[in-house]
């Protein structure tokens, strides 16, 4: 009764006082002729009231606090994501500057404790269970840990010493959780990764580490990626770009010593989320990191492009961030450290920060992509203000002066502390 | 400070401002996030998110729009996102207990946050729960007319649509409902 239908929404309509007097005048005569119709309009306003009657939501205790918390964890703003961003131009990907401030122990690259004692004790054996950041903000029970079995055979460098603050160890990536704050803490909320935790302690023969990383504190400023990485910490002018992803793999690869190309550290990444109950990576270069969202756009869009990577400030590694499809909302960072091939994991969004109560936290500034991104004309030096960060007690205490606009242009570098 | 001044403060990076924003709004956003979800934990979740999204986007945001209009649309967007996700999970059919007894309640068209049956479904009244069994899109558009009060005018902006779509949604989603509590 098509006619009906019509009369239906001018009844709908009528409780909402939303007639014109024509509506109204029509309606009403209908209604005199037809019972069904009146019928009908008895009931909608009979719910319309009772809709007005549903009890009051009581707003739990504490939601504000949870809510505040979880953004205070965002103004350790994730690593901006391109869109179609095609993989080779993330040779050309200006540099990210990724500032330690937090609390005391935070000399060190947000890593569990790293600092000149490599031991070999912290040496993870095989199979070390590895935590893979996937939770987010708060998002109670809704995004698990994962413990991530590592996988030796996936790596194909010889991953001897572990040196960026990880758990070193022979051939896995595994993120030693054993004195390391910030993991540790976080690692305690979790069962599997206190196994990680334990087996990262356990001694692993292996030749003494050689530190790659130096206990950032500083700034990671990732530069531009350049066609001869090793070199130390010459700012490296974004404009100078790689002409070609060919240029940059030319350089040498082997396990030993050697610097990895960007395509084989990408592999190393590619091959530790694989190794994760995330649903597996089958092409390293389309998909890869590709599920990331753009969350500085306030939108769930997928977006497909490694999400950041760059190299360090002092050359020593790449920095990816990647994310596994099954959680579109999630970061997670990998540091591949080009002489060893070592691939660690950085903790990133709250993961660390929230359970620990603010063992240091990232910064991480977008910087200048050229010709891409809005803001910030400093270009990918972004601030060298090189403020190895040491101090800031406080582990609450907002992260720097600067501002963190939550929005998605380039971010000022902040200001050290 | 009116929201909008607090908006320009939070866009600038001052999270006690968008506190604030929170104080004032986590009671619209979570009355509306349970409503349509069902279950607290979740509601809770999704609040979170709602805002978490506010706080990314403010980069976006033109201050001198309504932010309660934005709110709301980011509210109403995590939950029909996450009914989505639920409802390929959830059964077609689910049971439901009442003074008759224990039966098979179907709904072949309609989606089902499955949370929901495993609230208190005794203290829920026949309405709670005939709103639980509507659509998402249904529910969301009857819960802010109805449950917020909200204008079709407003409506229309928070659902991105015309003010026509809303009126004739809520028409349908009345029946619906209606219909929903004729079946008992």
């Amino acid at each position: 009764m098509a006619q009906h239908e019509e009369y239906f929404a001018l009844i709908s309509a009528r409780l909402d006082g939303a007639l014109t007097p024509q509506e109204e005048q029509r309606l009403r005569e209908h209604l005199a002729e037809c019972a069904d119709c009146r019928r009908t309009a008895a009931q909608l306003e009979k719910l319309h009231r009772a809709l007005m009657t549903l009890p009051p939501v009581e707003v739990p205790e504490g939601l504000t606090d949870r809510i505040m918390a979880a953004v205070e964890q965002e103004k350790i703003v994730p690593l901006p994501v391109k869109k179609t961003h095609p993989w080779r131009k993330w040779l050309a990907t200006a540099a990210v500057l990724a500032v330690i401030v937090g609390a005391g122990a935070s000399v060190r690259l947000f890593l569990p404790d790293r600092s000149a004692e490599a031991k070999p004790e912290s040496l993870s054996a095989q199979n070390t269970e590895i935590p893979v950041s996937e939770q987010g903000p708060g998002p109670d029970g809704r995004s698990a840990e994962k413990a991530v079995p590592a996988q030796a055979e996936d790596l194909e460098e010889d991953m001897t010493v572990g040196t960026a603050g990880i758990a070193p160890q022979d051939e896995e990536p595994a993120v030693n959780g054993s004195e390391a704050a910030a993991p540790q803490g976080r690692k305690a909320d979790t069962g599997d990764a206190a196994a990680g935790a334990a087996q990262a302690a356990a001694p692993t023969p292996a030749p003494e580490p050689e530190p790659t990383f130096q206990p950032m504190a500083a700034l990671f400023s990732v530069n531009a990626l350049s066609p001869a990485p090793e070199g130390g910490t010459d700012a490296v002018d974004a404009e100078v770009l790689p002409e070609t992803a060919a240029e940059v793999t030319t350089r040498a690869s082997t396990a030993d010593g050697a610097n990895l190309s960007p395509a084989q550290a990408l592999e190393l990444v590619v091959a530790r989320v694989n190794a994760s109950n995330a649903a597996p990576l089958s092409n390293v270069y389309d998909q890869a990191a590709l599920m990331c969202t753009n969350s500085l756009a306030g939108s769930d869009e997928l977006v497909s492009t490694v999400a950041y990577e760059g190299l360090t400030e002092d050359q020593s590694a790449y920095l990816f961030g990647v994310d596994a499809p099954a959680d579109q909302q999630r970061y997670s960072h990998f540091l591949v450290a080009l002489d060893t091939g070592e691939v660690s994991q950085i903790q990133t969004l709250g993961d660390t920060v929230k359970n620990s109560g603010g063992e240091g936290q990232w910064e991480f500034f977008e910087s200048q992509v050229p010709g891409e991104t809005p803001a910030s004309p400093e270009g990918p030096q972004a601030a060298p203000s090189e403020t190895p960060t040491e101090e800031t007690p406080d582990p609450e205490s907002e992260p720097s002066e600067t501002p963190l606009p939550p929005a998605e242009e380039a971010l000022d570098p902040p200001v050290q502390e | 400070m009116s929201d909008n001044q607090l908006v320009e403060a939070a866009k600038a990076g001052d999270s006690k401002a968008f506190e604030e924003l929170v104080r004032r709004y986590q009671g619209m956003v979570y009355s509306l996030a349970y409503r349509m979800v069902g279950d607290p934990d979740n509601a809770a979740d999704l609040s979170q998110d709602a805002f978490l999204n506010a706080w990314r986007g403010l980069g976006k945001f033109d201050a001198r729009s309504s932010f309660s209009t934005w709110l709301y649309r980011l509210t109403s967007n995590a939950c029909i996102d996450f009914l989505r996700r639920e409802k390929r999970h959830a059964a077609l059919s689910m049971t439901v207990e009442d003074e008759e007894g224990e039966r098979q309640a179907e709904f072949p068209d309609e989606r089902y946050a499955p949370h929901r049956a495993l609230e208190k479904e005794e203290a829920r009244s026949a309405l709670e729960r005939a709103l639980a069994a509507l659509s998402p899109e249904h529910r969301q558009v009857l819960l802010l007319r109805e449950a917020e009060g909200l204008s079709y005018a407003r409506i229309a902006q928070i659902l991105e649509v015309e003010e026509g779509t809303v009126k004739s949604r809520l028409a349908r989603a009345r029946l619906s409902l209606r219909d929903r509590l004729r079946d008992r």
